[in-house]
């Protein structure tokens, strides 16, 4: 009663508790062994369905015991029409029962919808409306989208049906990666692009650019929305075709610019579908060689090689935008950094105005990429790794748009990259320095260096050679000034390099005894 | 009739506004024996709410103080104590200026075959129509909204006095600004989806709302604005559109309101927003004086006795002691009187504030585009501000099709000028019936004896703040030692016949 003291609850609650859990363990064990006899026993029966919908009740997330009522709910295939409804519905009823104790049970979700794909007559208008009831009193359930989407799909709603039901949605909250991301699905059916180009045609593409943007402004600490800018604005695929071609030990090497199948008597290198090679075929003289490439719905290439040279394609990494969506991209720049100018430290404008500056012209705001890299390392130091990565990716696509692919010996020095991207534009190179990085790791992005006689990784940070790729060409090989300081962090990666004649491993952690026997076991004795 | 009521009470109330309705359900919760008394026939006096009839009756009765004093001797009879006696005053008196008008034709002769249809479009509309449905019209004389995270709210629910009264969302916030009326944005999702206002701004909005959101009193960000007003602040952070909103919508201010001041009521309004739907306020079904009907109600299940339509011609006082009210020709006795300053002898009794209040009938909404329902329109001039509520048909105080309107503030010709018409221009919603008055706040002057505790009747701030602080102090005063709305006991079990199931008998062994 008020105005009275509290005396000594916490340990009688305590002990109370306990005891009320033992008898819950207790009745648990009982009827989980119960269960589990009936079923040795093969007696599926109304008995053992009580059994475990009462243990389900409090524990819905059992699934064990959800199948074993799948498997006796199979066996009531020949009751009668009425019972059986009768019983399917009492089992519909069961999983909301048991969704209003753990609303994010798998399992239940997943019960419900495996009976709507077994009764005779689901209900499916009603199992929507649910949906959207329940999604008004919990906007963010994904399991509720999910099954939402499984009863769209069985009741054929039209997509702009549920787009707009998406709108409202977001409208409510727009702080909902589910609504964003069902959106994103259904606008390319609803308003797919002619061209190709843009994820939905161009007027939805602005009118959604329009939406986002809003969303973005109101809480820019919001991760929601600008994963689904990031989405619309985010590039397209590069075009699929060959890059690079050229004639090494005999055989033909062609390089695309992403993964590709070629029938035969093309073999893909290592397992990478990027690199294609076949033998020369007799009549096929190293002098200058035509062939055709046909890959993949109708696309058809004509290549010629001639002697020791290399047949290229100037590497592209951004796709040619309309005049409209440029104009968007430009205006939601111009918004990213007046976003910016309120709120300097938003991560998520930097890293939008990042990407829309290299879509716009990467060469005119290099300084300035660099310079947001730079604060969102300083901003957000716990993804720093990660905005090292996109700074390398950016260097190196610079980097290699200006490289002459003709040329033997390629320079990717002093560029303080801390990852490798796009390495097979490198696979005709054979003197590849890599030299005065930050590289830690992606050494195997290195396994496309076909041709690579000489490589020089001096100056870097590597502290082991784990994922060193064994390449057929590979002769030299300079480690200089990296971490390296155990012989287990080297041999194991380079003992399937079986070409390489020299390794140079001055200035890593390594005593001189210590890389003496590194070289002797691996075979590399100095001349 | 008057012989039937006891003559002792623990508290007699005089009066059924506000204050002292709530007053009258706390003090009988502690089981006091109270009995609580209304000159009038209906409940609420300046805070009633009334039907077309009743309403127009009040009009009528108009300024008119009928009250005629009968001299301290006529008391002397009551009682062989030396009491003396002060007569009390009418509510009238605070009530000037008042005029109304229709605006549409008395009758409009019925056509061959059409049968009455309340739902008749504009200019169909006939006093005699109208007046068919009177009942179907909950007019209040001081209409309030309740903050969802307000005192009234809090005590609803503490009491459970919300179990008679059910509400509504205010649908729209809106203001009225550069000749316009606009929707006002006030949470996140309303400054996302609001059309009216560009990336930047939605931006620059958001930053104000939640820094004041989370002004605290230590919070640096307002320290620079310490001596300058509310507007000064808003205006450095927002284009001029957005700092009226925020100043006269959210916070309900005008250009003098200090910065902290400002902050403090535009964080309130904030903070009420989420808790029942995407608006701050609630309105009560059927008007404002169903929650002084539900605090009455509450204390008659606690045996307070109540006599409407029954007045009490003078307080008898025996020293500096009140003793009991003279009333019908007995004396009842109490302990304490609780009494509405409006009912105040004339010796205790001052004239305060007061404000132009207009009621509005109207054919059409303020604001079309807006939900159905209840909106809340600010409208700031220069100089002064009127606050505009306007009720629609699922309010349940006014037929479907047609609008109350409540304008408070001392600039309402102008802003009945601007937003309504008297006929002719369809554009805006149309005046059929209007009302206006000036609406005096009575104070309590004089020094009462300790006993008698005066009840302010309507003041003009939104929610019942004043009015559940001054509850809680006539209360304390009463009853010194209990809570204030203390939780009831639970209820005990009604005895049951049958026996528990065989089921639980056998938990229970």
């Amino acid at each position: 009663m008020h105005g009275k003291a509290k005396v000594n609850t916490t340990l009688e609650e305590k002990e109370k508790k306990k005891k009320e859990r033992d008898l819950k363990m207790k009745a648990y064990r009982l009827s989980m062994n119960k269960i589990f006899h009936k079923r040795k026993n093969g007696e599926y029966d109304e008995e053992a369905m009580e059994l475990i919908s009462d243990v389900l009740v409090s524990n819905p997330d059992i699934y064990t015991l959800w199948n074993i009522r799948k498997e006796i709910l199979l066996t009531f295939k020949d009751k009668s029409h009425d019972d059986l409804a009768c019983i399917l519905s009492n089992e519909m009823h069961l999983t909301e029962i048991c969704l209003r104790e753990n609303p994010k049970s798998y399992a239940a979700w997943y019960h419900r919808l495996w009976l709507l794909d077994n009764m005779p007559y689901p209900d499916l208008e009603k199992e929507l409306f649910l949906c959207t009831k329940y999604l008004k009193l919990d906007e963010r359930n994904f399991h509720c989208w999910d099954y939402r989407r499984a009863v769209v799909a069985r009741l054929q709603v039209a997509p702009s049906e549920e787009l707009d039901y998406t709108t409202v949605k977001i409208e409510e909250n727009f702080s909902n990666y589910s609504s964003w991301h069902y959106r994103s699905k259904l606008l390319p059916s609803v308003f797919p692009d002619p061209s190709g180009l843009r994820p939905v045609d161009e007027p939805s593409h602005l009118k959604e650019l329009e939406l986002v943007q809003a969303a973005c402004f109101t809480d820019p600490s919001d991760s929601s929305s600008w994963f689904y800018l990031r989405w619309l604005l985010g590039r397209p695929t590069t075009n699929l075709g060959a890059v690079q071609a050229f004639l090494t030990n005999g055989k033909i090497v062609c390089v695309f610019s992403r993964c590709v199948c070629l029938p035969q008597p093309w073999i893909p290198y290592e397992k990478s579908r990027i690199i294609w090679t076949r033998p020369l075929h007799d009549e096929e003289s190293e002098d200058e060689i035509s062939f055709t490439i046909e890959y993949g719905q109708g696309l058809v290439e004509n290549i010629t090689i001639d002697r020791g040279k290399v047949w290229s394609v100037r590497p592209a990494f951004d796709p040619t935008v309309s005049p409209a969506l440029m104009s968007v991209l430009c205006s939601t720049l111009d918004s990213s950094n007046q976003l910016l100018d309120l709120e300097p430290e938003s991560k998520w404008t930097l890293l939008t105005s990042i990407v829309l500056m290299q879509a716009i012209d990467k060469k005119l705001y290099k300084s300035k990429i660099l310079e947001r890299l730079d604060l969102l390392i300083k901003y957000d130091q716990c993804r720093k790794n990660y905005y090292n990565d996109i700074r390398s990716k950016f260097i190196m696509e610079e980097a290699l748009e200006e490289l002459d692919m003709a040329s033997e010996e390629v320079i990717l020095s002093r560029l303080s990259l801390t990852s490798l991207h796009h390495t097979h534009y490198l696979a005709f190179a054979s003197v590849i320095d890599l030299s005065n990085n930050n590289l830690k790791r992606s050494l195997q992005l290195l396994s496309v260096l076909i041709n690579c006689k000489e490589l020089i990784l001096d100056a870097n940070a590597l502290e082991t050679l784990e994922g060193f790729p064994a390449l057929p060409s590979l002769k030299k090989l300079s480690l200089c000034g990296n971490n390296l300081a155990s012989s287990e962090t080297i041999i194991p990666f380079l003992k399937n390099n079986r070409m390489l004649q020299e390794l140079n491993l001055e200035g890593n952690k390594l005593s001189p005894s210590q890389v003496e026997s590194i070289k002797k076991e691996l075979g590399l004795c100095e001349k | 009739m008057s012989d039937d009521l006891p003559s002792t009470y623990d508290v007699i109330i005089l009066g059924t506004g506000m204050v002292e309705s709530i007053v009258a359900a706390a003090v009988a919760r502690t089981g006091k024996k109270v009995l609580h008394l209304d000159p009038n026939t209906y409940y609420g006096q300046l805070w009633a709410t009334l039907s077309l009839d009743s309403f127009e009756l009040w009009a009528k009765t108009g300024t008119s103080n009928t009250k005629t004093l009968k001299g301290e001797d006529s008391f002397k009879s009551l009682s062989d104590k030396a009491l003396k006696y002060y007569e009390t005053q009418d509510e009238r008196d605070c009530i000037s200026d008042l005029t109304f008008n229709w605006n549409i034709v008395e009758d409009i002769p019925e056509s061959e075959e059409e049968p009455k249809e309340e739902n008749a479009s504009g200019n169909e509309y006939s006093i005699k129509k109208i007046r068919d449905v009177s009942r179907k019209f909950n007019i209040d004389l001081a209409p309030k909204l309740l903050f969802a995270k307000g005192p009234m709210v809090e005590i609803l629910i503490k009491s459970q006095v919300s179990k008679y009264v059910e509400f509504l969302n205010v649908n729209n916030i809106l203001i009225y600004i550069d000749d316009a009326i606009e929707r006002v944005p006030c949470s996140k999702s309303d400054v996302f989806s609001s059309k009216s206002v560009n990336v930047v701004d939605k931006r620059l909005l958001m930053k104000v709302l939640t820094s004041i959101q989370s002004y605290t009193e230590e919070s640096p960000f307002f320290q620079e604005y310490e001596n300058k007003t509310f507007l000064d602040y808003l205006k450095a952070n927002l284009p001029e559109k957005f700092a009226n909103f925020i100043l006269y919508s959210i916070a309900a201010g005008d250009q003098n309101t200090p910065c902290l001041e400002g902050v403090q009521k535009a964080k309130k309004f904030l903070s009420c927003l989420g808790y029942y739907g995407n608006s701050p306020f609630l309105w009560p079904l059927y008007g404002s004086s169903e929650l002084l009907q539900g605090f009455c109600r509450q204390c008659a299940v606690f045996s307070g006795i109540y006599c409407l339509n029954r007045e009490v011609e003078a307080i008898a006082v025996e020293g500096d002691k009140y003793y009991g009210c003279a009333s019908n020709g007995i004396l009842l006795q109490s302990e304490h009187l609780v009494v509405s300053n409006s009912l105040l002898p004339q010796q205790f009794r001052g004239t305060g504030p007061s404000v132009k209040r207009a009621v509005l009938i109207t054919d059409k909404s303020i604001f079309p585009e807006g939900k159905e329902g209840v909106s809340l329109l600010q409208y700031p001039t220069d100089d002064s501000a009127a606050t505009i509520l306007e009720l629609s048909g699922n309010t349940c105080s006014v037929p479907k099709g047609l609008f109350i309107v409540q304008i408070v503030g001392n600039c309402l010709e102008e802003a009945i000028k601007n937003l309504f018409s008297e006929g002719g221009d369809d554009s805006k919603p149309k005046i059929l019936y209007s009302l206006r008055f000036t609406l005096h706040q009575m104070e309590c002057t004089g020094k009462l004896p300790e006993n008698i505790h005066a009840c302010p009747g309507p003041d003009f701030a939104t929610d019942f703040d004043a009015e559940i602080r001054k509850a809680e102090e006539i209360f304390k005063k009463i009853c010194p030692e209990e809570e204030f709305f203390a939780p009831l006991p639970p209820e005990p079990e009604p005895p049951s016949d049958e026996p528990d199931s065989p089921e639980e008998a056998t938990n229970d062994a």
